[in-house]
C-alpha cells in the first residue's frame, strides 16, 4: 500500500513538473531574430509616438540659458542666437582660437560669460554622468540649443581649412586601433556586414545615410536612465567600453570626432530630441 | 526643481463634440520600495498614486498609479470636449506632493 502511495506520488509529481515545463515553454517562447528585431523595432515606434520627456528639459534648459548669461554666447551667428546653432557646428571660433563643437562652445562661454574656471565646467558637465533622472542642468541647456534647431540640415563647412584639418584628424581617430584590447570605432561602427549589439543594430559610417540618423537625434532621451545623453556623454560611455585613456569632455579629441561625424552627416535633418532604449 | 514638471498638449482648435487625446509627460522618479538583500535595510518608494483629468472644474476621469510605472512616465486619455476652456490635470505623489498643469482648448 505505502509502496503505490509512493509511486503515485512520483508519479503526480513528475506529472505536475513536466505540465509546468510545457506552460512555461508555451509562454516564453523562443524568438528568432527577426522577430526580436520586429519587436525592438515596433518598441521603438511606440516610444517615438506621443511627447518625448527630453522636452521637459529643454524647457528647463530655456531658464538655465538665462541664468549663466549665455545671452552673450555667440554660436556663429551672432550673440545669444541659437534656431540654426547646431546645424553649422562644429566650426572655426576666431576668439578662441580653436574648432569647437556645441557642448564645447557651451563650455567656453561658461568659462567667459559664468565666471567658472575649467574644474568648475568639468563637474558642471559631469553631475549627471553614470547617474539616472537626475535633472542636470548642463544637459538641459544643450537640449535647449539643439531643439532650436529642430528641422534644419546639417550644413558643416568643410571647406573652411581649420574644421577640415579636424575632420581628418577625426577620421584617423574613428579607424585608429589603439588601447589594451586594439578596438577602434570602426570596429562596430563601419563596414557593409550588419552588425548588433544583442537585438541593437548599430549604424554604419561606411553604409550612406546611417551617420545622419543616429547623429541627428542627439541629445537623446534614454528610457533606462530616464534622462538625456548628450553627444560627449556618448563618446564617453564607447571609449571606456573600449578601454582607452579616459575622456575628458570639451577635449580636442571629441571636437575631432564631432568634425568627422557631423561633417559625414551634412544634408541630414535635425531631429532633437530622440529616444533610445 | 523638477520632480513633478509636467508637459500637458491638446490640440488648440476642436469641433463640439469631438473627441480629442491629450497627452501627458511627467517627470518623477517613480522607484518602488525595496530591501537590500544584504543588509535587509528598506529604502523607500517614491513614486505618483494618483491622477485626475478635469475639464472645466469638472472631474473627467481618475487614474489610480502605483510604483509599477515607468519613471517620467507618457499618458495618453481620450476627452470629448463640448465647450472651450481649461483641461486641467492634478496629480500627487506617496510623499505628499502636489501638483496641478493647465492647458487650453478652443472648441468652435
Amino acid at each position: 500500500m505505502r509502496k503505490i502511495l509512493l509511486t503515485s506520488a512520483v508519479f503526480g509529481l513528475v506529472c505536475a513538473g513536466f505540465l509546468g515545463y510545457q506552460t512555461v515553454k508555451a509562454q516564453d517562447q523562443e524568438l528568432s531574430p527577426e522577430e526580436e528585431i520586429k519587436l525592438v523595432q515596433e518598441f521603438n515606434r511606440m516610444m517615438a509616438e506621443g511627447i518625448n520627456p527630453g522636452e521637459i528639459w529643454a524647457e528647463m534648459g530655456k531658464e538655465a540659458f538665462k541664468k549663466y548669461n549665455l545671452d552673450k554666447c555667440d554660436f556663429g551667428l551672432g550673440p545669444g542666437k541659437v534656431e540654426g546653432a547646431l546645424a553649422q557646428l562644429p566650426r572655426y571660433f576666431p576668439d578662441a582660437k580653436r574648432v569647437m563643437d556645441l557642448e564645447t562652445r557651451i563650455g567656453w562661454c561658461l568659462q567667459q560669460y559664468a565666471g567658472m574656471t575649467p574644474e568648475q565646467v568639468k563637474k558642471f558637465v559631469k553631475q549627471c554622468w553614470g547617474k539616472s533622472q537626475c535633472m542636470g542642468e548642463y544637459d538641459a541647456i544643450v537640449m535647449y540649443v539643439s531643439m532650436a534647431s529642430n528641422g534644419q540640415k546639417f550644413n558643416v563647412n568643410l571647406k573652411d581649412p581649420q574644421v577640415k584639418r579636424m575632420y581628418e584628424i577625426g577620421k584617423q581617430i574613428y579607424y585608429a586601433r589603439i588601447g589594451p584590447w586594439d578596438f577602434n570605432c570602426a570596429t562596430c561602427h563601419a563596414g557593409q556586414k550588419e552588425v548588433r549589439i544583442r537585438a541593437t543594430k548599430l549604424w554604419s559610417a561606411d553604409r550612406p545615410g546611417e551617420a545622419g540618423q543616429a547623429v541627428s537625434i542627439f541629445p537623446k532621451y534614454l528610457v533606462r536612465w530616464s534622462q538625456p545623453m548628450t553627444m560627449h556623454y556618448r563618446y564617453a560611455e564607447c571609449i571606456r567600453q573600449m578601454r582607452w585613456p579616459t575622456f575628458e569632455p570639451h577635449s580636442d579629441l571629441a571636437v575631432a570626432l564631432s568634425a568627422f561625424l557631423y561633417g559625414t552627416a551634412n544634408g541630414t535633418e535635425i531631429k532633437v530630441p530622440g529616444i533610445g532604449r | 526643481m523638477a520632480t513633478g514638471t509636467a508637459i500637458v498638449r491638446v490640440p488648440k482648435e476642436a469641433q463640439k463634440g469631438q473627441v480629442i487625446r491629450v497627452q501627458i509627460v511627467i517627470t518623477h522618479p517613480m522607484t518602488p520600495t525595496r530591501r537590500d538583500p544584504q543588509t535587509g535595510q528598506e529604502t523607500p518608494g517614491h513614486f505618483l498614486t494618483k491622477l485626475q483629468l478635469l475639464h472645466n472644474n469638472q472631474l473627467v476621469s481618475e487614474m489610480n498609479m502605483g510604483a509599477g510605472v515607468s519613471a517620467n512616465p507618457f499618458i495618453a486619455m481620450p476627452l470629448k470636449v463640448e465647450s472651450s476652456g481649461v483641461v486641467k490635470i492634478a496629480y500627487e505623489d506617496n510623499r505628499g506632493g502636489k501638483w496641478e498643469k493647465t492647458a487650453e482648448i478652443t472648441v468652435k
